[in-house]
């Protein structure tokens, strides 16, 4: 006799695959001898990216606004010459200024000079006193650095001043580019 | 023929003399950063500080170091809507001086300070990687690369263990 439906009940379901595989442990030794050639062939790359050199951010304050210097031409004003007294006065005026920033440039080296030579004489004269102090005193003055100081400021502090509510935002351009969703780039 | 009595011959000219160990210890690098919201002001004063380096026989270099930027907004009273906005640049320029005599730093540093320009602040520190990082554009792949490297590093580690 032959059987010809389908055997339409089946107790558990049909296996099509054959039971996993027991995960073969690697040899560490192969492991070890991969990862060392990946290590030289990523240190490799690295290296020549690095021989390329590193780009510099734009100094935007240096190279200026584009679109303002393509309307340069239409900006520059239309000025009488000047008369002869007047660029006569301001030669002078430039000569005098001249004068007052030589004086004062005198001024400080003379100023810097004399604080020099005093601090030589101090040290010569420590040395003669005591070899190990004058060792001491020219050493690096480690809490010396940093060194930080403020400028004066335009106005003294206004007394009673009511600090109006508000916030800082930082907004630096970070000029970072995230590499592309799955990029992988390619170790030669 | 020209008399050595009158030009003595020069101890070491001609080969590499050997780089003497200086009698006052030297800083190696030192930055001198300077930073203000008139970039005009500043980089006159960059000048004057490099040109007083030249002048005192210290051997700088300067550059510029990219702008960070603020928006700063004040709020209307008793409310957060935004009554003014300004944007605000804060330029910075960095004169490096290299092998200074530690005797000649403060001196230096005490000159510089005492020329400061209106809203201008100086701070004087080593040269720092972080602060050099900054200056460049960063490179993704270089970075992508040296991740790779230290996940081989640390894997090396854990395989230790």
């Amino acid at each position: 006799m032959t059987q010809c439906g389908p055997l339409a009940f089946r107790a558990t379901n049909m296996l099509n695959a054959e039971p996993m595989k027991k995960k073969k442990k690697a040899d560490m030794t192969i492991v070890i001898q991969r990862d060392a050639k990946k290590r030289r062939r990523l240190e490799k790359n690295i290296r020549k990216l690095e021989a390329k050199g590193r780009k510099l951010k734009p100094i935007e304050e240096i190279e200026g606004n584009r679109n303002m210097l393509k309307t340069l031409s239409m900006r520059v004003r239309k000025l009488e010459p000047l008369s002869f007294e007047e660029s006569e006065s301001r030669a002078l005026l430039m000569k005098q200024w001249t004068r007052y920033k030589l004086q004062q440039h005198a001024n400080e080296m003379n100023t810097i000079q004399t604080a020099m030579l005093s601090q030589q004489v101090a040290l010569q004269e420590l040395r003669n006193e005591s070899e190990e102090l004058y060792q001491q005193a020219i050493l690096i003055d480690l809490e010396f650095i940093p060194f930080e100081r403020q400028g004066p400021v335009n106005t003294p502090p206004i007394s009673g001043y009511d600090v109006p509510d508000g916030e800082y935002v930082d907004t630096t351009k970070s000029f970072y580019v995230p590499l592309p969703e799955g990029y992988k780039f390619k170790l030669k | 023929m020209v008399s050595e009595f009158y030009f003595p011959r020069q101890q070491g000219v001609g080969c590499c003399p050997p780089k003497q160990e200086p009698e006052i210890p030297e800083y190696e690098e030192l930055n001198i950063r300077l930073r203000g919201y008139d970039f005009t002001v500043l980089e006159s004063f960059m000048k004057y500080v490099h040109n007083m380096a030249d002048v005192l026989d210290i051997s700088a270099d300067a550059w510029p170091v990219p702008a960070r930027t603020t928006t700063v907004r004040t709020f209307k009273p008793f409310s957060t809507k935004t009554l003014h906005e300004y944007n605000l640049s804060l330029y910075e320029r960095v004169v490096q001086i290299q092998d200074v005599p530690a005797t000649m730093v403060p001196l230096f540093l005490e000159v510089v300070q005492q020329n400061l320009p209106e809203g201008v602040s100086m701070a004087a520190c080593e040269p720092e990687t972080e602060e050099d990082k900054y200056r460049y554009v960063p490179d993704v792949i270089l970075e992508e690369l040296e991740t790779q490297l230290e996940e081989l590093d640390k894997a090396k580690e854990e395989r230790k263990k």
